[in-house]
């Protein structure tokens, strides 16, 4: 059976809408704030579910880190994660956070990293010992270190044989060259192979700067509990740490094409868009234009020609301060594909998008958005990553601005940032026909 | 619209009339059978304001002859298109953008599964929807002709990665003649080459009230759903034929002797080993199907065994021990991601431990309690996002029953270690089956792996 195995009211007028016909449902209460337990900041919103989400945030990411490290962070996280503690052996750790149903994720994005701990209400107390072990004390053992290191080396082998993983790299290394967004979070093969124990400590000491790092808990704890316990946090020093360097945004103004050749029985596509600034109004619009985008291709590349199973468009959440929009297909006919995609840009730049795509994409984002809000660890996801996006407080305002937009603002926004587009192409190269693929946008 | 290889729960409350089951069920868990036989379950949850309506019917690859192979799939496509009511894709899809639907289905072995997610203000539109496109599909022939092309293309996507090729070929040991039955993708041809009749005839099989369910979870009420359901499904008219005793399917032979395979493909980058049995199902040896969980979940522990004999001393980057409930007999798959510079002491180290997998002293009392209480934690777990739980019901309803999740728990409490030894001797130790491994041409090449790496 296992194989299978923000509010800030966020959202009150809006449940009030959706759910008018049903008295049973508890009104969202406007109860995430911040903490500051014993000074160290801490995010806190109250749930009733039965899983409680707790995490520490590191700013930084790829900002941190550079050409000869990028990885380090990662194979930290990852380290802490599949060892004990100073106090605890790493079987002895294992077997407790076994017992108590406590999990734990490391995450290392671009912009930050963390460290989440689920567990089930009854278990909170038990299990939040280990947790703030992990952060304080952990044992980076040379032994078990290598064993994570070898672990990653074998995930960054392998990954390069996956085609989107492999297409991701490839964005990574063609697009956003000469940017901290340049390196895999997860390092190369070389640097990860020339870290040892001592090194991804002493980072880990860098990491652990009180300034940068924040807590975010949300489920069914009271806020007094928060602020005890976060409270040891407050332990760690603020340190200073040199502004990182300033870098030039890529900028996609010219049609370009990055390829690779690959035997696979489909070949992997992917086009790279400007977008605006994640603190900018304009990028609520962008997403809602590109999800309308999606839904075109949907219809223009599978329904009606049978093309691809899986066309794509959307504005990830990824490298706040450089971000971009992406449209993505997997197909065995590429010069079509890319003729399709593009003259369904230009459609929507000259006469823009329906008032009725608008509102109904307004409602399927309603949706999505309470699917994001069922578990704890989405929540703690959410309002941790608007925190380093933005600040927590934003990710209230999401929805509403949301419900806001017109048909106007998307227009505009879709005009001004979809100029030219960078493709990356992994498949057979003798089946792009570069005439089509970098044709002009108007 | 994925295909799924995962395992899933069932009632068979065949009764007569309309029928309330309210026995042993969870709390939030309301039952009713309506006088077609189409089970009515309405999981509550009230955290927010969504309804999640899932319709799922006992059909998948174990109901493919070769011919049919891949055809479930293919239909589950053919759900999202043309219908009485909504005659063009695109009419449909205008539905699902109007009524702010997020929507899938999936595709697995023994469960074809379709699912809306929207307000719970809009349930009777959600469940309108559904009757639409479950009981009146038109399969339009030119969109037929279209989708047979984007369904292969899901195929391709399954084929650029190397570690299908491997997953395919122990498919293809382990289930001899009887491939297809458990080759949920299909073939190339048969998709390519599929026709409306042959919707048709799928249709009539097996997409009838009572051999499916409908499944509505979320901030809804169950005397409220059940009026809806019962208005709108009542009409659907049931089968007087039960298709698995008219197309009954057929059980798989045992293998015969060790089967040792490797597959070579150029984009492998790590050797994986994949070494797997015929194992129990839920209709022969439900026991069984209890002590392979808690004997996977053992041996998967950071601390068993098992793992620190692999992946402690550097032989494997990653070990995981499986068995896939099933009403058709149940793989039993140990998926090993192999050091590149010592796969043949990797490989001697697997058997080594393999072979005292049915001894007294291979795991702990402790081990025990350990797995039992991480079986139920994760249950915990998955019930904290209802619009996914609700999959993991319909998976119990097909391939066992409501009753074998509901006291899922309970029973695996209840596992000891004779039940476990007797397991692993009846399905694994010295019985025979498929042991393969991917590596890339340079690997082969390098260590000189073929067949006889496995010893025999």
């Amino acid at each position: 059976m296992k194989n299978i195995i923000l509010s800030i009211v966020l959202l009150l007028p809006l449940i009030a809408h959706a759910q008018k016909n049903d008295k049973k449902i508890a009104p969202s209460k406007n109860d995430t704030k911040e903490l500051k337990a014993a000074g160290f900041s801490t995010i806190y919103k109250h749930s009733d579910k039965n899983i409680i989400s707790a995490s520490i945030y590191f700013r930084g990411g790829n900002f941190r880190q550079n050409a000869s490290n990028t990885g380090i962070e990662n194979l930290a996280l990852q380290s802490i994660l599949n060892d004990g503690t100073k106090t605890m052996s790493k079987d002895d750790f294992s077997k407790k956070a076994e017992l108590l149903g406590a999990k734990f994720i490391a995450s290392a994005q671009s912009d930050y990293s963390s460290i989440t701990m689920t567990c089930p209400v009854s278990a909170w107390n038990e299990a939040w010992v280990l947790f703030q072990d992990k952060i304080m004390n952990p044992a980076f053992d040379t032994e078990n270190f290598e064993i994570t290191k070898s672990q990653i080396l074998a995930g960054i082998e392998n990954g390069s044989s996956d085609p989107d993983t492999k297409l991701s790299n490839m964005t990574a290394e063609y697009v956003y060259k000469g940017t901290p967004y340049q390196y895999n979070t997860e390092g190369t093969k070389a640097i990860i192979e020339s870290l040892d124990a001592q090194a991804t400590k002493n980072y880990y000491s860098l990491m652990k700067n009180q300034s940068k790092m924040y807590g975010v808990v949300v489920g069914k704890v009271t806020e007094a509990d928060v602020m005890q316990k976060y409270a040891i946090f407050a332990g760690i020093p603020t340190t200073r740490e040199a502004a990182p360097a300033p870098f030039s945004k890529i900028s996609i103004d010219k049609m370009t094409i990055s390829k690779e050749q690959r035997e696979l029985a489909t070949n992997y596509m992917t086009g790279i868009i400007n977008a605006p600034d994640f603190n900018s109004k304009e990028a609520t619009a962008m997403r809602v234009a590109f999800s309308i985008l999606g839904d075109r291709y949907f219809s223009e590349i599978r329904t009606k020609r049978n093309l691809s199973y899986a066309p794509a468009a959307y504005f990830p959440r990824s490298n706040y301060k450089n971000p971009t929009a992406m449209i993505y297909v997997t197909t065995t006919d590429p010069n079509q594909c890319a003729q399709v995609m593009i003259d369904e840009l230009k459609k929507i730049k000259t006469e823009g998008f329906t008032e009725k795509e608008l509102i109904n994409k307004k409602e399927t984002f309603l949706t999505s958005y309470f699917m994001r809000l069922e578990t704890n660890s989405a929540l703690d996801n959410m309002i941790g990553s608007y925190n380093t996006m933005t600040s927590w407080t934003e990710a209230a305002k999401y929805m509403t601005e949301v419900q806001s937009l017109t048909k106007a603002d998307l227009d505009a926004v879709f005009k001004k940032y979809v100029t030219a587009i960078h493709w990356i192409y992994l498949g057979d190269t003798s089946k792009v026909d570069e005439a089509i693929f970098l044709q002009p946008l108007h | 619209m994925q295909v799924l290889k995962s395992k899933l729960l069932v009632i068979m409350l065949l009764l007569s009339g309309v029928t309330y089951g309210q026995a042993k069920l969870p709390s939030n868990f309301f039952m009713k059978t309506l006088p077609n036989g189409l089970e009515v379950l309405v999981i509550e949850d009230q955290s927010v304001p969504l309804a999640t309506v899932e319709i799922c019917v006992k059909n998948g690859s174990y109901t493919e002859t070769p011919d049919y192979n891949g055809l479930s799939h293919l239909y589950e496509h053919m759900f999202f298109k043309a219908n009485k009511d909504y005659p063009s894709q695109e009419k449909f899809m205008d539905r699902v953008n109007e009524l702010g639907i997020v929507f899938n289905g999936t595709t697995s072995n023994e469960r074809v599964n379709y699912f809306f997610t929207l307000s719970n203000a809009k349930v009777q539109e959600g469940l309108e929807f559904l009757n639409s496109a479950i009981r009146y599909p038109l399969f339009d022939k030119e969109e037929m002709k279209r989708e047979n092309v984007v369904v292969d293309g899901e195929f391709q996507r399954n084929e650029s990665n190397p570690v299908f090729f491997l997953m395919d070929e122990a498919n293809r040991h382990l289930w001899k003649d009887h491939y297809c039955r458990k080759n949920v993708i299909g073939d190339h041809e048969v998709i390519n080459t599929a026709t409306p009749q042959k919707m048709e005839i799928v249709q009539k099989k097996y997409y009838h009230p009572n051999n499916s369910i409908l499944i509505v979870a979320g901030a809804v009420d169950h005397n409220d759903v059940w009026n809806r359901a019962e208005k709108i499904f009542s009409s659907w008219e049931a089968s007087t034929v039960d298709a698995f005793k008219k197309y009954p399917v057929p059980e798989f032979e045992p293998m015969a002797d060790n089967e040792a395979f490797v597959v070579v493909n150029e984009n492998a980058r790590v050797p994986f080993i994949e070494i797997a049995f015929h194992g129990p199902d839920t209709r022969r040896d439900l026991a069984a199907t209890y002590a392979a969980d808690v004997f996977s979940t053992i041996l998967n522990l950071e601390t068993s065994k098992l793992q620190k004999e692999l992946v402690e001393p550097g032989l494997a980057y990653q070990v995981s021990l499986n068995y896939q409930t099933c009403k058709y007999t149940g793989p039993i798959t140990l998926f090993v991601v192999a050091n590149p510079m010592k796969v043949k002491e990797c490989v001697a180290k697997i058997k080594e431990n393999m072979a005292k997998w049915n001894t007294d002293d291979y795991f702990t009392d402790e081990e025990i309690m350990l797995a039992k209480n991480s079986l139920a934690i994760d249950d915990d777990y998955s019930k904290e996002k209802t619009t996914n739980f609700v999959h993991t019901v319909s998976y119990w309803w097909c391939s066992a029953s409501i009753d074998y999740y509901t006291n899922y728990i309970d029973n695996i409490q209840k596992v000891t270690r004779a039940d476990m030894k007797a397991y692993v001797n009846k399905y694994i130790h010295n019985k025979p089956g498929a042991w393969g491994i991917l590596v890339s041409p340079a690997m082969q090449d390098k260590m000189g792996i073929n067949e006889s790496v496995f010893g025999f």
